[in-house]
């Protein structure tokens, strides 16, 4: 999200503002919205239709859905394929962060590399910007582990031999690959919802620190995009064009411009990249190229990946104050679980600059602008 | 490093995940200790009291997949009605586990939050059989 607010009119009352997204933000261990909880029907509604449901029920603007990838609503979402389970652990849990690497930064654009686009993408220097991190929460979780047990079956029926009992699949045209294409449609659908549900308190929270109405803020959504996620898309394979299932796992769609599902406002700029990194040092905002096309089925990768274990980074930290140094730094943390810092320490982190790098290099997305943060609330 | 029905659990360093390294004499313990590693992954298991009894009745057609639906089934008490628990007795016959837990609510406020686990795998899964009695790995997704 990029706001019309500058760093200097935000760096005073940061601690407010990450202290009053912590508290409207549920986040942690067992994260629970009491203020919205669904009936089974209201959710399979929600499963079907995206950031559609949340716009409906007062959750965001009429423009948002333009910003999120495929207007976030996968087509085809059946929820009747998602067990009881499955949605009794969704119920609850619409509308929070969760703990682990999920999370909500404050933070301002500290470089931008390219004019040009930043402007297309409404970026400036100094601008404050707002990340979410979060996903399908543990709805999704139960239906890849429904759908793991049956696909595991698939994988002898079919005759596949693969190396890890966590690996399973079937012909995407089976019954079975079918079945869980509209079953993770539903799951993804609820991710955006989520994710919907806490940029809409996001703005709440700044229209109460900022007293000022989040219009005149200008909260608005530059781009919502998938982390992991198999969509059925067309490309070009051997000069010829092919409908293809590309899987996005660790990895993000990275469309070029002038590409069909690249929202109108960017047609000319390509589709906003989201790189977040660890949260001490910075994320990114990129965008699609031809490149990307060409050679990665229009993907690129999704963030900077852990370069410690949960266990050495506490090893690491032991004895540390991190929230103190990050505070030394010029960044206000807040967290759920006291553990939680210490596992996510920086360091912890592969530099997400380098990743950056690796993947301009290759030309499969282009650097925009640089974000720093000032703010960050974790689970 | 806990004990419980003679069993110990210790946790696995992993990059990206989390894991329990479990050894009990009997099959039935090496169950009870992953249920606890469990636990002590969430929070800490000396916070708990063991208020409230739940039963449990799973059928399986492998032990290594038993083991993974126990422990999603404790997991799936978390996430839809905050319990937690700190004991646990298992029976086992052929491939049915019986088993009662007891604990209680979470509550951030007395019970320290270490990690949300998001699921539990397949990713490295074995359980095995020694001249010292059972070990067992089990990777979560945290």
């Amino acid at each position: 999200m990029r706001s019309g607010l500058e760093r200097k009119e935000v760096s005073g009352h940061i601690r407010k503002l990450v202290e009053t997204l912590f508290r409207n933000i549920p986040s942690g261990v067992g994260s629970k919205r009491k203020d919205l909880r669904l009936s089974k029907a209201e959710l399979k509604k929600v499963l079907v239709r995206g950031v559609g449901w949340a716009v409906k029920h007062g959750f965001g603007l009429e423009e948002d859905p333009e910003y999120v990838e495929e207007r976030g609503c996968i087509q085809g979402a059946d929820p009747d394929l998602i067990s009881d389970r499955a949605l009794e652990r969704g119920k609850a849990q619409l509308g929070t962060l969760g703990s682990g690497n999920h999370f909500v930064e404050v933070g301002y654009v500290d470089e931008v590399y390219d004019e040009h686009a930043a402007k297309d993408l409404g970026l400036f220097l100094d601008q404050v910007t707002i990340i979410v991190h979060t996903g399908s929460r543990g709805l999704g979780h139960q239906v890849c582990d429904d759908y793991i047990k049956i696909l595991m079956k698939s994988t002898q029926k079919y005759g596949i031999e693969l190396p890890d009992r966590q690996l399973c699949c079937a012909p995407i045209a089976s019954e079975e690959g079918r079945q869980y294409l509209a079953a993770m449609a539903g799951a993804a659908n609820y991710a955006f919802a989520n994710r919907q549900i806490i940029f809409h308190w996001v703005r709440e929270t700044f229209e109460r620190v900022f007293q000022m109405s989040s219009e005149r803020l200008g909260l608005r959504l530059i781009y919502d995009v998938c982390h992991n996620i198999a969509k059925i898309e067309t490309h070009r394979v051997d000069g010829k064009e092919t409908k293809l299932c590309v899987h996005r796992k660790g990895a993000t769609r990275a469309f070029p411009p002038h590409h069909p599902d690249t929202p109108l406002a960017y047609k000319n700029v390509g589709q906003p990249v989201l790189i977040p990194g660890d949260m001490g040092r910075y994320s990114y905002v990129l965008v699609g190229t031809e490149q990307a096309m060409a050679e990665t089925f229009g993907s690129t990768c999704h963030g900077a990946g852990r370069v410690m274990s949960r266990k050495q980074a506490m090893r690491v930290s032991k004895g540390r104050a991190i929230i103190r140094e990050l505070e030394d730094q010029g960044i206000t943390i807040r967290s759920a679980g006291k553990a939680t810092v210490r596992e996510e320490i920086p360091e912890a982190y592969k530099d997400v600059s380098q990743v950056v790098e690796v993947v301009s290099g290759a030309g499969i997305s282009k650097k925009v602008v640089r974000l720093r943060p000032m703010g960050v609330i974790k689970g | 490093m806990a004990t419980h029905s003679h069993g110990s659990f210790q946790f696995i360093d992993h990059t990206a995940d989390a894991g329990i390294l479990v050894k009990a004499p009997t099959l039935e313990g090496m169950f009870e200790t992953a249920a606890l590693g469990f636990s002590e992954l969430v929070t800490r298991v000396d916070s708990l009291n063991c208020l409230i009894q739940r039963q449990f009745r799973l059928q399986e057609e492998d032990i290594e997949t038993l083991l993974v639906s126990w422990l999603q089934e404790l997991l799936y008490l978390l996430d839809t009605e905050d319990l937690i628990f700190g004991r646990f007795q298992v029976h086992l016959k052929d491939l049915t586990l019986e088993a009662s837990a007891w604990g209680e609510v979470f509550d951030p406020k007395i019970h320290p939050m270490k990690t949300e686990i998001k699921a539990v795998t397949y990713h490295q899964l074995e359980v095995v059989e020694d001249d010292q009695g059972w070990k067992a790995q089990v990777i979560f997704d945290i």
